[in-house]
């Protein structure tokens, strides 16, 4: 029983770390907040995943993954005037996947050996060119986007209301989370992909193409956060500029280096605990007295936390 | 009198016992070899005594003084200098830069003065660049005095990394296979430098290395590695010869015939 | 390959080639640039109305804060994605000093730069135990807390109306207030450049690229580490004093992740580690829309981009900005800096060599976590 526990620590972690949470929530009266949190987090676990993905191949945190989506949004939006919802979907998640395409082109591939600081400050670059050019395009900063499932209330749960999208988020991520988890861990593409990114010079040995690789998971993660804003976003029923970054990139960066940034089910884990955070910081009254935005300093204290007594995140594997 | 001392050091990594109750001793200017096969811990003794890792247990002494638990930077003040084997420089400076960077302890002047250009600092900055040039001469770089480390050939790599070294002014010398890469010819060079740098500088050396003939011309004193224990200690000569060392390299008791032959084969080397 | 004995004397090298002296028409050269620079900057704001001396006033301060972002992001490889922080947190240290307070001018500025080193040192702490990329991500989040916590306590910052700053009293006009705030670029240039040269910045380098070296050579890491986070701090606060006395009245709305960003894209493409590149490349960004207004014909040739709405001055550097920053990154690495080199080294009074890009930059430790 002890070998098996100290085999899967960091997963026994995870789920005493929620079993824990959700206690404590149901006990001090929060429940709606444990929902809203469960609600709002896989959102951010969606986009977490897509993180994760870029970080264990190329080693660098993505900080355009957000404008992916932000981008397949207004594809979706300029899409659905002139064919059907479901194929302007498609378009828009095509849209994505070809922004990713290029990012990696363009901007990672050169700079493959340059130092981290510099790619990630090359992706803030990406990000923001999308940005100012979505701008200029926008001649408004909110348009109204319209939604695949209607229904809003179709299920309540400890007081709220949950609506058919997003079930259909809270669905698509477990899937994905289970399907990628697979995938790096079961499938040979998945695996060389690990492999390329620690060792690229041995993978290329074998016979893997490093560049095919690494175009292939760009545009995975870019299909990720396009898939994360085009189910998302629709919910609120408008969107805008750099609404995926302003949003929820940030709270999807902390979740995923919560879980541990190279685990998928920790990205998982990550946003839900975020998700939870930000919405029992906004309701519970021992934070009233914090002045401002009260979520954006109890989750700078809980990262902080986490981090000083494992650095290596909660689900993450020890350096 | 020993000036240093590592008394029964253990580290274990994982799974596995990297260096297990290994105990060696420099005497005063004398000249070590650290051999073994790879893997046998050498790297990880040298890592322990100079203090990049703590060790589970044993103790490191320094001129009888305990320093098993200072810094690395605080043992670098006490006389300890150290090479790496995959050379120990800062690659974006130059040769120069290195050669004063390497002198952070003689820089006798306060940040605060050097950020304000204190006399104090300009006149010692002056005095640590005519040293640094004084070193590079010594060596045969010169030349190389303005050019950037990275991109230099090993071999002048190697060198550009003793003077370095040297420039932290050091008593003891713990060298990692400072003959890597190197033919007989150069390695044989190699210890007449050490010889002389010994001399000239008053030090005791301790070496990581694989160069067999090397070890057995300079070396005063062998401990042989294997597996993380130490596995024999002595002269050159008696612990080349002993059987437990030769199967540790070889794996297995080897032919007599052969060892003979490699014994001709490194006289002809050495020119004897 | 020839084999020599080494020569142990110091007889062996060859006499060091003659210094290069420019001749005479190379002085008077390099004179009329200087001169010409002189000008540019001392002599031309003086005709100027004073909203234009605001600006560069605004643009000799982004330099300040390009120089304290390259001391962590440059010199010891830190990157700092909340360094908006501490510039705004001096800008309102001393506007609260001054209103607040009561204090002169004086004492807000060294206050602010004592906040700012005092913030910095308390992440330089942080950052020993937290490593790379998990570190970027808290310096993003406080610098998120910053703007929607820190700068939301009503005695700081007074309010929604923002905390009022007034100038000092010998300097409160907008020109004499720009000669002021030359007056201590070039103070932390003269600091800059006098600290690289000094031990503080030899260790820095070498902690950079390779710490365990570095270590052997004396330097202690943390320490170390901690300096280049204070000295940082220290020019950041600075900064934002100088800003906040120039826009007379600090507010919390700018200091967001946006601001951090802009930040971080004027140092690199500056040219990190190359002052003239860093004080360019801020002064430059702080002028984007200025510039695109000033220069004749250049909104109008904005204009014709196609487009629901045009490139106006405030929406086109929004697009610019970012397309200079990956066009730095990937062709240009040493920015603004690198390519000027040639041209900063020949006014030092070296000879013109146009391959003269500096020492290459090598590949240093990941910012893997």
């Amino acid at each position: 029983m002890e070998s098996i526990l100290r085999q899967h620590r960091s997963k026994v972690i995870g789920l005493a770390l929620v079993v824990a949470l959700v206690v404590v929530l149901l006990v001090t009266g929060q429940k709606g907040a444990l929902v809203i949190g469960l609600s709002t987090g896989s959102a951010y676990g969606l986009l977490a995943l897509g993180l994760v993905l870029i970080y264990k191949s190329s080693g660098v945190f993505n900080f355009a993954q957000g404008e992916f989506g932000t981008v397949a949004l207004f594809a979706l939006y300029l899409l659905d005037f002139h064919v059907p919802y479901w194929v302007a979907l498609l378009g828009a998640l095509v849209v994505a996947g070809l922004m990713g395409f290029l990012t990696e082109r363009i901007i990672v591939r050169p700079l493959f050996e340059a130092p981290r600081v510099i790619l990630l400050v090359a992706t803030a670059g990406v990000a923001l060119l999308a940005i100012g050019v979505e701008i200029w395009l926008a001649t408004s900063t909110g348009k109204p986007i319209a939604k695949a499932f209607a229904t809003v209330d179709r299920v309540t749960v400890l007081g709220v209301q949950i609506s058919d999208q997003r079930l259909w988020l809270i669905a698509t991520l477990v899937v994905l989370a289970v399907l990628l988890g697979l995938f790096f861990t079961r499938t040979n593409l998945g695996l060389a992909i690990i492999g390329a990114s620690q060792e690229p010079t041995a993978t290329e040995l074998v016979g893997i193409s490093v560049r095919r690789l690494s175009s292939f998971t760009w545009v995975l993660a870019a299909l990720l956060g396009g898939l994360a804003a085009v189910i998302i976003i629709p919910d609120g029923g408008s969107f805008g500029p750099a609404i995926m970054t302003t949003q929820y990139l940030i709270p999807a960066f902390i979740a995923a280096v919560l879980g541990g940034m190279t685990s998928l089910p920790g990205a998982f884990v990550g946003g839900v605990l975020v998700g939870v955070v930000q919405s029992v910081a906004t309701s519970a009254p021992i934070f009233e007295d914090i002045p401002g935005t009260k979520s954006t300093l109890v989750l700078f204290v809980v990262l902080l936390g986490v981090l000083l007594v494992r650095p290596q995140g909660l689900l993450g594997k020890g350096s | 009198m020993s000036v240093l001392e590592a008394i029964d050091l253990s580290i274990r990594f994982g799974g596995v016992q990297a260096n297990r109750d290994v105990s060696m001793a420099i005497g005063e200017y004398e000249i070590v070899g650290i051999i073994g096969p790879n893997g046998a811990g050498k790297t990880t003794l040298f890592n322990l005594i100079t203090g990049f890792y703590p060790p589970d247990s044993g103790r490191v002494k320094l001129k009888g003084r305990d320093i098993t638990d200072l810094p690395v930077h605080r043992r670098a003040g006490l006389g300890l200098g150290r090479t790496f084997q995959n050379v120990g420089l800062v690659k974006g400076a130059t040769v120069r830069d290195n050669l004063i960077t390497a002198q952070y302890l003689q820089a006798d002047y306060s940040v605060l003065g050097g950020m304000l250009g204190s006399r104090t600092s300009l006149a010692t900055e002056r005095v640590l660049r005519s040293k640094a040039d004084a070193l590079a001469d010594a060596l045969g770089l010169g030349d190389l005095l303005d050019t950037q480390v990275a991109g230099l050939p090993y071999g002048t790599l190697k060198r550009v990394e003793i003077a370095t070294v040297l420039a932290t002014d050091p008593e003891i010398l713990l060298l990692d296979e400072p003959s890597s890469g190197m033919g007989p010819e150069e390695a044989h060079r190699l210890g007449d430098t050490l010889l002389d740098l010994r001399r000239d500088f008053g030090l005791s050396i301790a070496m990581i290395e694989h160069h067999v003939p090397l070890v057995v011309r300079i070396c005063d004193y062998v401990y042989c590695l294997d597996f993380g224990e130490l596995l024999v200690e002595g002269t050159a000569e008696h612990v080349r010869n002993d059987r437990q060392v030769v199967a540790a390299y070889l794996g297995e008791d080897p032919d007599p015939e052969v060892l003979e032959l490699e014994r001709q084969l490194d006289s002809l080397v050495e020119g004897d | 390959m020839t084999v020599t004995r080494e020569d142990t004397s110091a007889v062996g090298r060859k006499p060091p080639p003659a210094r290069f002296r420019p001749s005479p028409i190379g002085w008077a050269l390099r004179g009329v640039i200087w001169l010409g620079v002189a000008y540019l900057v001392l002599v031309f704001p003086l005709s100027r109305p004073a909203g234009d001396l605001v600006s560069y006033t605004t643009a000799v301060c982004y330099g300040i804060v390009a120089l304290s972002l390259n001391v962590l992001l440059g010199y010891v490889g830190q990157i700092s994605l909340g360094h908006q922080a501490f510039v705004g947190l001096g800008a309102f240290t001393s506007a609260y000093m001054v209103t607040e307070q009561g204090q002169s001018f004086w004492v807000g500025v060294l206050a602010a730069a004592a906040i700012g080193g005092g913030q910095a040192l308390v992440l330089g702490g942080v950052s020993l135990r937290i490593r790379g990329l998990y570190f970027a991500l808290i310096t993003l989040s406080y610098g998120l807390v910053a703007e929607q916590n820190i700068f939301q306590i009503q005695e700081l910052t007074g309010g929604g109306a923002g905390q009022p700053a007034p100038k000092p009293e010998l300097f409160n006009t907008e020109w004499r207030y720009y000669y002021l705030c030359l007056a201590f670029l070039a103070l932390v240039l003269l600091v800059d450049w006098r600290m690289m040269r000094s031990k503080a910045g030899r260790s820095l380098l070498a902690l950079r690229e390779n710490p365990r070296v570095a270590a052997t050579f004396g330097i202690n890491v943390r320490m170390a580490t901690l300096f280049a986070f204070v000295v940082s701090g220290v020019f950041a606060g600075l900064a934002g004093a100088l800003i906040a006395h120039n826009d007379t009245f600090v507010s919390p709305d700018v200091w967001n992740f946006n601001l951090a960003l802009v930040f971080i894209i004027m140092t690199v493409v500056g040219g990190l580690r190359s002052r003239a590149g860093l004080v360019i490349g801020g002064a430059f960004f702080a002028l984007m829309p200025y510039l695109i207004e000033k220069i004749p014909g250049f909104t109008d040739l904005l204009a014709k981009i196609p487009g629901p709405q045009d490139l106006t001055p405030e929406i086109a550097p929004l697009v610019i900005g970012p397309l200079l920053l990956l066009l730095t990154l990937i062709q240009f690495p040493g920015g603004i800096g690198q390519q000027l080199r040639p041209i900063t080294r020949w006014l030092g009074g070296r000879k013109f060599d146009l391959h003269d890009r500096g020492l290459k930059e090598v590949q240093i430790t990941d910012v893997r976590a």
